[in-house]
């Protein structure tokens, strides 16, 4: 049961993981094209 | 580049036709099918003849309504057509069959226990029309970015020298002459052009009447943030001033690199260099007097070669104690010592012609163009997983936290539509900007010299933090280069699927 949990646990840490990095990167390509056609 | 528009529409043309055959085996296509195909077909490629002309002709407008004028009519052409296809298909299966192609069935049926085919799939028309739309816009960026203007690099330059005299005396390489004209001698800046790791430099040479060089002015570069953040930090430049017009301009001679950005110190200096050396021949008449560039293979190329001939060779690398040996060589030599990472914009940057040159690149030649190779000649992807730092780093890291958190399976499920779709931003941007560093967000370049730009800091934390607690987080569902290299092996599987199996084997 203990063991059930803790894989739980870390399918949504990695989720959230996953969730925060893709979001970083789709936002650092923004920041990069935008800056380009900026400046 | 009108030249690469007709090439670029003759391979559509030649794609469209091989996929109207495959569809005609898949479904037997009657007059409607043929002729609405037909129709969307030429009306897309004359709207791409018709907007790239139109660009090229300084007339972008009549482009857009070329596009919406002849393009969207066509892919709603295309669209409506595919879609009649495949819902007649579904809706009278066989009816339209001919006695042979029946016959030819039930031959193959009795003879091979094929499986039936599939039914027409909603969710698979819609994924294919993503993957078409996504390899068309691809295509367009592409033209679009390749027929953008390019800086106007005489505005800077006169910016940058307001209050002297400027006279343009060459187009290509653009000189300006500073002052009155002379027969010999004179003042000059230079504007030139070198290859670096992600892209080219353009810096402007300034050349007094004395022969010596009085002022470096970079005026754009292409190249990663991170490299070129620390050459600009090391005052790289101020190494130039007073340097006579004849003296060799070459690294590791009379120039010092910097640091962790060895190849962008190359490529500034091959700009500077060939500046200084054009004016020393056609405006000072000079005799050369420099050494040419050696070729560059010291323990650095020497290393690499190593490391990348050892990546052919699994068997060995993967055994256990040759594979942390390995693994730290990875992360030593290619990581931290040259921080020479394969990027994504390494490899979008072949496709938009920036090549550096084979003696001062070596390095970039053996793992951009060997990796691109190994794949072309072998099927296999050599890179990834063996020569890739960041995998050894990522490996290392799961070694330490000992876990392995199973992500969600729908995160795994999807992670290859994930990278695609980040392979396609990233490649768009690249397309439209013509700056390769622009679309390249991994995290190579700023985890083994630790610069960064922006949101470049956040992302290499996650991406070692999701790598403590995850096998590969990071080359599983976000590398781009390993999405690239994926799918140049799936578009050889492809190319390779259409070449007789008797002229694979060998066999006249």
């Amino acid at each position: 049961m203990a063991k059930k949990e803790k894989s739980i646990w870390g399918e949504r840490l990695t989720t959230v993981l996953y969730v925060v990095m893709f979001i970083f990167v789709i936002s650092y390509l923004y920041q990069s094209f935008s800056s380009y056609f900026s400046g | 580049m009108m030249d690469l528009t007709w090439y670029i529409l003759g391979l559509l043309t030649t794609a469209s036709v091989i996929y109207i055959l495959k569809l005609s085996k898949k479904y037997a296509l009657n007059w409607i099918a043929y002729t609405g195909y037909g129709t969307g077909v030429i009306l897309v490629l004359f709207s791409i003849a018709w907007s790239v002309g139109s660009v090229l002709e300084g007339v972008p407008r009549a482009g857009s309504m070329g596009m919406l004028l002849f393009g969207l009519p066509g892919v709603v052409f295309l669209t409506i057509t595919l879609r009649y296809v495949s819902e007649k298909l579904e809706k009278h299966a066989g009816v339209f069959k001919t006695v042979d192609a029946h016959l030819k069935d039930a031959h193959s049926s009795i003879q091979t226990k094929s499986k039936p085919k599939a039914p027409f799939n909603l969710r698979e028309s819609f994924s294919s029309a993503l993957r078409y739309g996504a390899y068309l816009s691809l295509l367009i960026a592409f033209v679009v970015g390749m027929n953008a203007d390019s800086k106007d690099y005489e505005s800077m330059i006169r910016t940058k020298f307001k209050d002297e005299k400027l006279t343009k005396i060459n187009d290509a390489p653009v000189v300006f002459e500073l002052g009155e004209k002379k027969a010999e001698g004179g003042e000059y800046i230079l504007i030139q052009e070198g290859q670096g790791y992600g892209g080219p430099f353009v810096i402007g040479v300034r050349i007094n009447d004395d022969a010596k060089v009085h002022a470096i002015v970079p005026l754009e570069h292409k190249e990663t943030p991170a490299f070129a953040k620390r050459v600009d930090e090391a005052k790289y430049g101020s190494q130039f001033i007073n340097k006579h017009i004849s003296d060799n301009f070459i690294v590791g001679d009379d120039i010092d690199a910097v640091s962790g950005a060895t190849i962008t110190t190359m490529a500034a200096t091959e700009a500077v260099r060939n500046g200084a050396h054009l004016a020393a021949v056609q405006y000072f008449k000079l005799e050369p007097s420099w050494i040419k560039v050696p070729w560059k293979i010291g323990i650095s190329e020497i290393l690499i070669l190593v490391i990348f001939i050892l990546a052919f060779f699994p068997k060995l690398i993967n055994k256990t104690p040759y594979k942390y040996i390995y693994m730290t060589a990875t992360v030593a030599i290619v990581g931290f010592y040259l921080n020479a990472s394969v990027s994504i914009s390494n490899i979008a940057a072949v496709f938009i012609g920036y090549f550096p040159s084979f003696q001062d690149h070596l390095i970039w030649w053996i793992l951009v163009a060997g990796s691109l190779l190994a794949i072309f000649f072998t099927g296999k992807n050599v890179y990834c997983n063996r020569v890739c730092p960041f995998y050894a780093i990522e490996f290392l890291l799961q070694k330490i936290s000992g876990s392995t958190f199973t992500p969600s399976p729908i995160i795994v499920k999807r992670a290859r539509t994930g990278i695609n779709f980040l392979l396609w931003l990233s490649l768009m941007t690249i397309f439209l900007t013509k700056h390769p560093a622009l679309g390249a967000f991994e995290p190579f370049a700023m985890m083994f010299s630790l610069e960064g730009l922006g949101i470049q800091w956040y992302i290499l934390p996650f991406a070692i933090i999701g790598s403590f607690f995850t096998s590969s987080f990071w080359c599983r569902f976000f590398c781009p280069v390993g999405g690239i290299f994926n799918n140049l092996i799936k578009l050889r599987k492809y190319i390779l699927s259409f070449v007789p199996k008797r002229v694979k084997k060998g066999v006249k």
